[in-house]
């Protein structure tokens, strides 16, 4: 047990030292910006057909639960709203990381921990490259920016789920939906939504690439990296959930005594 | 002048190194034998600097750089190639840009003429042409470990640090590696340190043989010396060196 | 690659799957019964995710207030009704799913990881080679250990979470015990409880089959079980959100 807590205490501060030099390295360095967008790119593309799939799915959830509470209030009308701003609010960004972190978390730890164990990053190395600008800030960036690009189609998809369940589940019309909308979501949400969105992203791309860079022992090393991976970034993506939300809960306090 | 004086080097609990004194010579060529796990690929990595020794010194050309950092070791680097055991090639980059990669680093300001005329004269030396567009998934291992030294030799290094070059290749390739060796030690003045488990190429060409076991230099002598050792291990080797032939 | 022949390999991947499935199904029932890997499978599944499960759902069940407390402000301008309606939406929603959302890639990925790397150093035909079937000896018992492993971590999952959503109540909108029991009383009905253990059973389920069933297809080389691992995890969590709208409809006209 006092091991276990020594392990994991190490690794949590080698994360975050390994955190550290890459974001010295992303602001003193030059970070080519075709790498960057290559992988912008390839981050969007690969991930925007299943996060378009969950949102859809989570947007029809949360159309189907919240209907059967709004009725006995007759509020049926707010439907829209609510599921919109839940979403936006916290279901959203949630989705996107755990979609992420399935998705991107495991490939980019899978990929880093493939290049570490075939040697490519001691080649890099000896080359004369530094392997934490070359293929470590790139990613990094990548999975933050599109992440957002992410959120916006999840959100889409999830209000168009919405829309349909309901149209069938609680014979509500698109316009009936979609007014209320605007009276629900506040400026305040989506900047909470973005704020998540931007948490989670930058632990999802701390851990994810940490993980892969220190991967050690061959195939069996890559496949235990990205268990790891993927376990870690479940429970911080939940941590930073409850720290956003308790940071926004107080902000949006302050703002209101204010 | 390559100067090891009692470097050591543990992985946690695991002494992987336990006190290695060596000198290596310019233009030499000096193969290190072991059997598998005693260290001999982190002694490689130890002398260009992916890993640093716990204690001891390692001089290189009058400079002791156990201390230096990792930016100190970019002008060492540009000297000093390293062929590793896997070809680690980068599989996103073409052959070409594989091979560029190191030259670009290195030589900032050289044209793309230059370049590719570079890329051309390296791939020929290690015997293969027409590949430059191809990726590295698409070609022969062995083609990727022969397109891995070209991309060490394209950045000129004077000293070469080879990681079992010639496991996986077929003697035709084995022999044409060693031959490049042996070139490049005369006509360049190239100092070759060879990792291998592979006696009979270093009979065949090193100038000296040092004998690696259980993380300590065992036998440390020249070719003919070898031969008349005692040392059971280095006897071993020898046999089976002899029974091939 | 364009969408037709996307979808149509997807098809035959779905269909390959349910044969998987049907074999999975056959030799559950047909000797031998492997009792000694069932039970150690289960230990292995519960040592390992038991007290994450705990951990992310009591931080889980505090954003939940917080977030349930906002939106019944804006709406009805009063958050007397939070409690129950967070009871509510743990009940049906979160505990089963973050439960088997962990699982997956705690328990998904390394079996997934497990098997790769059996089908990649050939101990999958040395198996065979012994004359015994690869289903029996691996899926069956991780697929029935998950199953009640999924039974009964949702079951403490809940638990966990309406506990510690009653501590935040308690200390954030100082309802206490009576309040929140009162509350919670006017929402959840006992079918709750029921549909609950049934979707962790369900998603407890489709992680081994999901995991087991890519693992045997892996590739050779370190890339091989790195892609078969991120595909287990990203598929099974579509799946799994996929499955809980259909059963969440599914139960809704139950009440």
């Amino acid at each position: 047990m006092n091991k276990k807590f020594y392990d994991i205490v190490t690794d949590v501060g080698e994360c975050l030292l390994f955190l550290k030099s890459v974001s010295h390295c992303a602001i003193t360095n030059k970070v080519s910006s075709k790498l960057v967008n290559e992988q912008i790119w390839k981050v969007t593309t690969q991930s925007a057909s299943t996060t378009a799939l969950a949102g859809f799915f989570v947007g029809a959830v949360m159309t189907v639960q919240f209907t059967m509470q709004v009725k006995e209030f007759g509020a049926l009308g707010y439907l829209g709203g609510l599921a919109t701003s839940g979403t936006i609010r916290e279901i959203g960004p949630l989705l996107i990381a755990f979609m992420l972190s399935g998705k991107i978390g495991a490939f980019t730890s899978a990929e880093l921990g493939t290049m570490k164990v075939t040697e490519q990053i001691d080649a890099i190395r000896c080359l004369g490259a530094d392997p934490i600008q070359e293929i470590v800030v790139p990613r990094f960036i990548g999975i933050i920016i599109s992440s957002f690009f992410l959120l916006i189609i999840g959100l889409l998809m999830s209000v168009g789920g919405g829309l349909l369940m309901g149209q069938v589940f609680s014979g509500i019309t698109p316009e009936q939906y979609i007014r209320h909308i605007p009276s629900i979501v506040t400026s305040f949400s989506i900047f909470n939504g973005l704020l998540k969105c931007f948490v989670f992203a930058a632990v999802l791309a701390t851990i994810c690439t940490y993980k892969g860079y220190t991967t050690t022992g061959g195939a069996k090393g890559v496949g235990q990296s990205v268990i790891k991976t993927a376990v870690g970034t479940m429970i911080c993506i939940v941590l930073a959930d409850w720290m956003t939300s308790y940071f926004s809960d107080t902000a949006l306090s302050l703002y209101m005594e204010w | 002048m390559i100067i090891f004086s009692d470097v050591k080097k543990s992985f946690g609990e695991k002494h992987v190194l336990k006190g290695i004194s060596f000198q290596i010579k310019k233009a030499e060529i000096v193969f290190i034998l072991g059997t598998s796990g005693t260290g001999k690929s982190v002694l490689l990595k130890n002398i260009v600097g992916l890993l640093r020794p716990d204690s001891g010194e390692i001089w290189i050309d009058g400079q002791e750089k156990s201390t230096f950092k990792e930016k100190d070791f970019m002008g060492l680097r540009k000297r000093c190639g390293m062929v590793f055991q896997h070809p680690a090639l980068f599989d996103s980059l073409t052959v070409f840009d594989n091979i560029a990669f190191g030259i670009r680093k290195h030589y900032p300001k050289s044209t793309h003429q230059e370049i590719s005329e570079r890329v051309k004269n390296c791939l020929e030396l290690v015997n293969l042409n027409g590949i430059e567009s191809k990726f590295p998934p698409e070609i022969s291992y062995g083609m990727q470990k022969r397109v891995s030294l070209a991309r060490t030799l394209a950045i000129q290094p004077d000293i070469l640090l080879f990681d079992e070059p010639t496991t996986g290749l077929d003697p035709i390739s084995t022999n044409k590696v060693n031959h490049l060796i042996q070139e490049l030690s005369t006509k360049l003045h190239t100092t070759s340190i060879v990792v291998s488990h592979d006696m009979h190429c270093a009979l065949d060409i090193a100038d000296r043989i040092i004998v690696l076991d259980k993380g300590l230099v065992i036998e440390n002598a020249s070719v003919e010396d070898i031969k008349k050792s005692k040392h059971p291990l280095v006897v071993d080797f020898l046999k089976e060196a002899l029974a091939n032939e | 690659m364009g969408v037709v022949p996307y979808l149509g390999l997807k098809y035959l991947e779905f269909l390959e799957f349910l044969r998987f499935f049907l074999e999975v199904l056959k030799t559950m029932f047909t000797p031998p019964f492997r009792k000694k890997e069932f039970v150690e499978q289960l230990y292995f599944v519960m040592n390992k995710s038991l007290f994450i499960v705990v951990f992310c759902v009591s931080f889980a069940a505090v954003v939940t207030i917080i977030e349930s407390s906002f939106h019944m402000k804006i709406v009805i301008k009063n958050d007397s009704l939070v409690p129950g309606f967070a009871a509510l939406l743990i009940l049906r929603e979160l505990g089963a799913v973050v439960t088997s959302l962990l699982l997956t890639s705690r328990v998904g990925a390394g079996y997934a990881a497990e098997t790769g790397s059996m089908k990649i150093t050939e101990q999958l035909e040395a198996l065979q080679m012994l004359g015994i079937n690869k289903i029996n000896f691996i899926v069956v018992p991780r697929f029935l250990a998950c199953m009640v492993a999924g039974l009964v971590l949702t079951i403490i999952a809940n638990a966990a979470c309406l506990f510690f959503a009653l501590i935040v109540t308690e200390a954030k909108l100082g309802y206490g015990l009576g309040a929140f029991l009162s509350s919670m009383r006017a929402f959840v009905s006992y079918q709750d409880f029921i549909f609950s253990a049934v979707k962790g059973t369900v998603f407890g389920s489709v992680i081994p089959l999901i995991s087991c069933f890519y693992g045997f297809k892996c590739k050779s080389g370190a890339e091989g079980v790195g892609q078969t691992t991120t595909k287990t995890v990203v598929t099974t969590t579509i799946v799994i959100i996929g499955l809980d709208f259909f059963l969440s409809w599914f139960f809704s006209y139950f009440y």
